[in-house]
């Protein structure tokens, strides 16, 4: 076997993973961090080991549950959000986050993230992360292609007006819906 | 054989002293140390598999930079010694080069599971996988001696591949596929196959016929596998349905590309073997459109199934390669007694039943192992 084609064997894969190395170096160390309130959790993946798993809860009026993102624009001062608005395709934007179509979760990869862990620190957080009192949130670095990469993940307790809002969805409603009382009453002879 | 056995032989009065020796340098001259070779591939197995927990369990204490350093300067220094020291490995202990080559390509696979755990890179497990075997597929291909590379080559492509193939139609990048795009899925998950005429190709052509062999072997096998899934998928009924079998033209294009990998096997391997290698491939490959056709009707999904490992066991028998032969009728016996649990689901339901199916059973496994023993062909060691 020609000794040129093994020495070309053995230093593309050296070549090629230094490369892989140093391109995801180099695109983790860019773009501005920002801070983004999440909900959820979820373990582990073959290659990668432990992760947490969390929906962003972007702040602003606009409810964004159930529409397909492709892509957000954040306002405010770095690292705070106040508000984000939904973005679209050729509209003027300072600090834009897109979904990457052929990223893990595609389209939805506004609406859904994940976090590499220590597999103490997942075990922990994950029970955190279920816990009421407490509000997660995810520092992510945003690049000005509108690329992004969550960074670091910590909580924080709620705010009393957090908590108020949360204690209202909480209970449950004394009277059934004016509704129901119609319909029930229409149905008697 | 073992030497104990041919010495009391000896002591018994049954061979002489100059047969005995004889036998004993045959032996010697001709072992396959069968056990050693398990234990050497299970192994390099067990090691890899214990990096990619290693690495999995992510050490947030040590800095990343500096994990992923000495991660690379292992597999430099795995790469370093295969490249200066293979041939005087490979004169002490061949496994001990085939088992270094597999875990140095192990710590590759696990290299980009570490970046992207450092880097927080999500990636589909497809792109890593690819990107892996671009970099160390010509390693494995010029330095594989055995099984544990060509399982490395032809595992990951098919890993690969059908990573690919479910991130492209399950994650949501495709809510509803077109046509097209489920043909080239289905060319990309037949590709693995096309190893089967590269590896018989070089067989003849190269100083590791056994590396070429264990390919040519494994193709062969995912394209009999990939045929009796698809049967499989036909008795429950699911195609029609689910994306990457919706279509008949997906399995046509599968069937095809299994078809001229068979072609290549028999063109590139004269001989008995080599033709029977090929006509089992392309006999796969005609199954595939067949199943489709076979969809949710029971018998017709079965018989397929059935006539495709007729046909192998009657290339085993044509070219000699008794266990395959075995494995044939087998897994005919296996699938004739699923056959009658699914034609009378309710065989186990009451005692007269339960004794049929008993009796059922003992019989076609009588039949089996006489099929077995009495028509089975003498071992003609190469195997397909």
């Amino acid at each position: 076997m020609n000794r040129l084609t093994r020495l070309a064997a053995v230093v593309l894969p050296v070549i090629g993973l230094a490369g892989v190395w140093g391109m995801g170096d180099h695109t983790y160390r860019q773009g501005t961090e920002w801070e983004v309130p999440i909900q959820g959790y979820d373990p582990r993946d073959y290659l990668r080991g432990h992760y947490v798993e969390f929906s962003y809860d972007w702040p602003g009026e606009e409810d964004l549950s159930d529409i397909a993102l492709s892509a957000l624009c954040l306002e405010g001062e770095a690292p705070n959000i106040v508000r984000v608005r939904w973005l679209q395709e050729d509209e003027a934007c300072d600090h834009p986050v897109r979904t990457d179509s052929t990223g893990v979760y595609g389209w939805d990869g506004l609406t859904r993230g994940r976090l590499y862990l220590g597999q103490d620190r997942a075990m922990a957080l994950q029970g955190e992360l279920q816990e009421l009192g407490q509000r997660g949130i995810v520092t992510i670095r945003q690049r000005e292609d509108g690329s992004f990469t969550p960074i670091a993940i910590r909580f924080r307790p709620l705010t009393p007006a957090e908590q108020a809002e949360r204690d209202a969805q909480d209970q449950p409603p004394t009277m059934p819906p004016a509704i129901m009382v119609e319909s029930s009453g229409n149905s008697r002879p | 054989m073992s030497a104990r056995k041919i010495a009391l032989w000896h002591t018994v009065g049954l061979i002489d002293a100059e047969t005995r020796d004889r036998l004993l340098a045959y032996e010697t001259a001709h072992s396959r140390p069968l056990a050693l070779w398990a234990v050497f591939g299970i192994g390099a197995l067990a090691i890899a598999l214990g990096l990619v927990s290693v690495v999995a369990a992510n050490w947030e204490d040590i800095p990343g930079q500096l994990r992923l350093g000495v991660h690379l300067a292992l597999i430099i220094a795995g790469l370093a010694a295969l490249f200066w020291r293979e041939a005087r490995l490979a004169a002490a202990s061949p496994w001990a080069v085939e088992a270094l080559l597999f875990v140095t390509a192990a710590l590759g696979l696990t290299f980009f599971g570490h970046i992207g755990q450092v880097y927080q890179t999500s990636s589909p497990m497809w792109k890593p996988l690819a990107v892996w075997l671009v970099l160390f597929a010509p390693l494995l291909l010029m330095m594989g001696r055995s099984w544990p590379a060509a399982l490395a080559v032809l595992g990951g492509s098919v890993w690969c591949v059908w990573e690919y193939a479910t991130a492209s139609t399950d994650y949501g990048a495709m809510r509803d596929p077109g046509t097209g795009r489920l043909l080239w899925l289905a060319f990309v998950t037949a590709l693995p196959v096309g190893f089967a005429p590269l590896a018989a190709w070089l067989r003849a052509r190269s100083a590791r016929p056994d590396f070429w062999r264990r390919l040519e072997q494994l193709a062969l096998a995912y394209a009999v596998a990939g045929a009796s899934f698809a049967t499989f998928i036909a008795s429950i009924g699911e195609f029609g349905d689910t994306r990457l079998v919706r279509d008949l033209a997906s399995m046509v294009m599968g069937g095809a590309v299994a078809m001229l990998a068979g072609l290549g096997v028999v063109l590139a391997r004269p001989g008995i073997s080599g033709q029977m290698a090929g006509a089992i491939i392309a006999g796969a490959g005609l199954v595939l459109p067949l199943a489709y056709g076979a969809n949710d009707l029971t018998v017709p999904a079965a018989a397929l199934f059935m006539a495709l490992w007729v046909g192998i066991a009657a290339a085993a028998l044509t070219a000699h390669w008794r266990g395959v032969f075995q494995l044939a009728v087998a897994v005919i016996a296996l699938r004739l007694i699923i056959l009658s649990f699914e034609l009378a689901s309710d065989l186990l339901l009451s005692g007269a039943g339960l004794i049929m199916a008993g009796l059922l059973i003992l019989g076609i496994a009588w039949a089996a192992v006489r099929v077995s023993r009495n028509f089975a062909p003498k071992n003609e060691g190469a195997g397909a």
